[in-house]
């Protein structure tokens, strides 16, 4: 088996697996999710057209899913979580020697297991709901690619918030949770397509969201969407690259 | 012997390329379309298409497709179509005929007409403006077309289409636009079981037979049509005088001299003018519908000459036959969902238990993993391999038995059948029926044969067009086939004409009424009332072939009875299902509509039809099925005291 060979990769790993840390973020993550799903089929709703739960299990445990995974994908890319088992991103230039992709290939593969493991937890829960809803295999594995997506695209910021305040922990929780707001919120209330909860909701109704026309353009929601997340991604990634290179920059 | 072998062996060789040639052959199909009876319908109508398939190639199968456009701005709904289907198989080198009964709710779109088999796809367009006719046709079949004329006049003009007896429908709905359907020395021989099935549905639901009296009296004789004739033909006589007849329309004959008269003796129905013991115009009652046999040939001089002929077919004709909008009851998608949300339905096949119970396993499981990996007793990757495995085989298993495994059904088929019942012994059947599916699939249902009319009832709210439903008529059913989404339902109506004999006996005596009501029905019928001015009188049940006899005192203004059981007003009557009282308050007398609705008669009795014969229903068994049939029979008031009301 081949070794990891990245140290900030093998930190992560070490802290949160090997030792078991992280365990508590999972955890809660799997219970929230559980619960909202036995909720949904448990308790009934006013709408005569909203009477049965496992018609909308599926549904809303993505969205669950959605937002839980995003907002601990955040928070743990952010190094909320076991703050002082962490070494500050500045040691792995100064002390480390490490150069620049290095340690952003570390800690973006950090995140890409993190997402797989959450992922994971909740295959099962996920993938019952779909078959309680009925929900086609396509749309289920559809769901599954789109919280990943998401959760990456989202991830960025927060590695970029790591960066950008290293030694300021309460910056990065005001910046990531701002951004988490702005996003969701501002984008819904712009152009509801952009909002990532409205478009899994419509792509899983199999609604059509109107498209975008500005003058005498017009685009189609599911393009605006998917434009406008890789460019929060690729942006996210410029930035994070921008901000780490400030920060070696900073201490050579 | 080895020369026959040969000779069979060439033979074999010789015919076998011609045999390949006319099996491989593309088939080359073309279409010619006819809309209504020779290119005319009643607007507003169901009608026939007739579709002629003509094969120029080898041997094919395939099925012929009608796509017919419905609701839309003319109806004040979304869009929608219907397609009919019918599975077709052409010989090579043949020709056939096909009818399909279309309803189009407009004129103004195309129908699109398609024969789709594995050799590809012929279609035709066809313009429906300029076939359709305000007024309802009148069909005139005679054998002897070529040589007579029928002068068939009535005050405003009628289209008057003579045709063959291979091209009256084999559906009862294409006789929708239809007047009547007029005889004259013409053979019933070539007519089909299904053609003969089709005219006395068509009859019973009012539709009006016209049997002309002839020279060929023969033809009268054949088993086929003496099924219809109220009179049976014994021959021919010719006759001077006719002054019954001369009375009954105030019209002198005796100027045209001799008359042929068609000799018969009455086997049913009601003799309306006879000469010299002669019938000459005989009425028989079939449902709602009539036959009339008038005894005179009307084809030939001197009667075809006559001016008062107009006079005799405005009386045998009657009025044009009007269709009733019928007492549509409520079905939308508030009602059927209202319906839906009822325990009896789904709360017991919601898989909570098992779902909490594997939330809890795996959560406990996951538990056990994180401890053993705290305690180091396995080594890690081990473990890691085994959480890997924990997760696949709960995924896999999970979504095995919570898809197929678990209570949760496919879907679900609701009716619920109002019978309007009426004193011929004949009820107009509404069927209001929802099938509610929980995964996205294509779903069907069979209905009786003898529909008359059938609507996909659109959400209120709903604007875009709603996917096609597909409508294949079968040898004892017809098949509705429709794509639907996971948790969704799709409503329709259906109409249909079906005996329900249901005897009504009532008698006023002095400040009383007296009734009897007679269950003639093969089915019991439970919960029965009757409804007096608004307010609700509980009878009881009445088992299959037995009477039930009420007396109730009547107040002084008529309006008001006191007797034994309960009494409540109409919208509190309570029955012993919850569906029941769901289905009664809220679709077949809604709690927000006043009595104007059911106050045509403002006496009548109802009550609900034990296990009712299926109207409505699927081959499925992960499809539930629930069924409920009410019945309604007018209680006619009009009658004088001591005369059967």
């Amino acid at each position: 088996m081949r070794q990891i060979t990245n140290p900030v990769l093998q930190e992560g790993i070490h802290v949160y697996f090997t030792e078991g840390r992280g365990f508590m973020v999972y955890f809660f993550y799997l219970i929230i999710l559980a619960l909202i799903q036995f909720l949904t089929l448990v308790l009934p709703t006013g709408d005569p057209r909203f009477w049965m739960g496992p018609a909308y299990l599926f549904k809303l445990s993505s969205v669950a899913a959605l937002l839980l995974l995003v907002y601990f994908s955040l928070r743990i890319t952010n190094q909320e979580f076991l703050t002082s088992k962490f070494q500050p991103t500045k040691l792995w230039f100064s002390q480390q020697k490490m150069n620049l992709t290095r340690v952003a290939m570390g800690q973006i593969s950090l995140v890409c297991l993190h997402l797989l493991v959450f992922l994971l937890l909740s295959l099962p829960l996920l993938v019952w709901a779909g078959a309680i809803e009925h929900a086609p295999v396509g749309a289920i594995l559809s769901t599954l690619l789109l919280l990943f997506f998401y959760a990456l695209t989202y991830s960025m910021w927060g590695l970029f918030a790591l960066a950008m305040w290293d030694h300021r922990e309460d910056s990065r929780r005001v910046f990531i949770r701002c951004l988490l707001v702005c996003l969701l919120l501002v984008s819904g209330l712009l152009y509801l397509p952009l909002n990532p909860v409205a478009f899994l909701l419509h792509h899983l109704e199999g609604l059509e969201l109107r498209p975008l026309k500005l003058w005498d353009w017009q685009w189609d929601a599911p393009t605006v969407h998917f434009a406008f997340h890789i460019t929060l991604l690729v942006s996210g990634l410029l930035s994070y690259g921008v901000a780490l290179k400030r920060l070696k920059e900073g201490y050579s | 012997m080895s020369l026959k072998v040969r000779r069979a062996a060439l033979s074999v060789f010789i015919s076998l390329p011609l045999f390949l040639t006319t099996i491989l052959a593309t088939a080359e199909v073309r279409l010619e379309v006819e809309p209504g009876f020779h290119g005319v319908f009643k607007l507003g109508q169901p009608f026939p298409l007739s579709v002629t398939l003509t094969n120029l190639g080898g041997p094919v199968e395939g099925v012929l497709e009608v796509k017919v456009g419905k609701g839309g701005p003319s109806k004040m709904v979304a869009p929608y179509s219907f397609h009919y289907r019918r599975e077709v198989s052409l010989a090579a080198q043949s020709r056939r005929r096909v009818q399909i009964t279309v309803d189009p709710d407009s004129v103004a779109r195309p129908l699109n007409v398609s024969f789709l088999s594995t050799t590809g796809e012929v279609s035709q367009e066809v313009d429906l403006r300029g076939h359709f006719s305000p007024s309802s046709l009148i069909l005139l079949l005679t054998g002897n077309s070529g040589l007579l004329s029928i002068p068939i006049a009535v005050d405003s003009p009628v289209p008057v289409i003579s045709i063959s007896v291979d091209e009256l429908p084999s559906d009862a709905r294409a006789y929708h636009g239809v007047w009547a359907v007029v005889f004259y020395e013409q053979s019933l021989r070539d007519l089909s079981s299904t053609q003969k099935s089709a005219l006395e549905r068509w009859l019973s639901s009012g539709g009006r037979i016209l049997f002309l009296g002839g020279l060929h009296y023969a033809l009268y004789q054949e088993p086929s049509i003496e099924v219809f004739l109220p009179v049976r033909v014994l021959g021919i006589k010719r006759m001077s005088a006719l002054p019954s007849l001369e009375r009954y329309y105030g019209k002198s004959l005796s100027s045209l001299g001799t008359l042929l008269v068609q000799e018969s003796e009455v086997v049913g129905g009601r003799v309306l003018v006879e000469d010299e013991k002669i019938p000459i115009l005989v009425e028989l009652a079939r449902g709602r519908g009539k036959i009339l046999y008038f005894s005179l040939d009307v084809g030939r001089p001197p009667l075809s000459q006559w001016d008062g002929l107009s006079l005799i077919f405005s009386d045998l004709l009657g009025a044009p036959p009007e269709r009733r909008p019928g007492l549509w009851t409520s079905w939308d998608d508030s009602v059927f969902s209202l319906l839906l949300s009822d325990s009896t339905f789904f709360s017991t096949r919601i898989p909570l238990v098992p779902f909490l119970v594997s939330l809890l396993l795996y959560l406990g499981v996951l538990l056990l993993l994180v401890w053993l990996w705290y305690q180091q007793k396995f080594s890690r990757s081990i473990l890691s391999v085994s959480f890997l495995v924990l997760v696949f085989l709960f995924t896999v298993g999970g979504y095995v038995f919570f898809d197929r495994g678990s209570q949760i059904i496919d879907g679900m088929l609701f009716s619920s059948t109002l019978l309007d019942g009426q004193p011929d012994g004949y009820a107009e059947v509404q069927s209001n029926v929802g099938l509610f599916s929980t995964r996205r699939k294509h779903y069907s249902f069979q209905m009786q044969r003898g529909w008359s009319h059938l609507e996909l009832v659109q959400p209120r709210l709903a604007k875009t067009k709603s996917s096609p439903v597909q409508i294949e008529d079968g040898v004892r059913s017809t098949s509705v086939k429709f794509p639907s989404k996971e948790w969704d339902f799709k409503l329709f109506r259906i109409r249909s004409m079906r005996p329900f004999p249901f005897r009504i006996d009532a008698a006023r005596r002095e400040n009383e009424i007296y009734l009897e009501l007679t269950n003639l029905s093969p089915r019991d019928l439970t919960e029965v009332w009757l409804i007096f001015y608004g307010k609700g009188y509980l009878l009881g049940d009445i088992p299959l072939g037995s009477s039930l006899v009420r007396q109730f005192a009547l107040s002084p203004d008529g309006k008001q009875l006191d007797g034994p059981g309960e009494k409540l007003d109409i919208r509190e009557i309570p029955f012993n299902d919850r569906i029941r009282v769901a289905l009664f308050r809220n679709s077949i007398f809604p709690q927000d509509q006043v009595l104007t609705r059911w106050e045509e008669n403002s006496a009548f009795i109802i009550g609900w039809v034990e296990r009712d014969s299926r109207r409505v229903w699927v081959n499925n068994r992960r499809i539930l099925s629930h069924s409920y049939t009410l019945f309604r029979v007018p209680l006619p008031l009009q009658v004088e005291e001591e005369e059967d009301l």
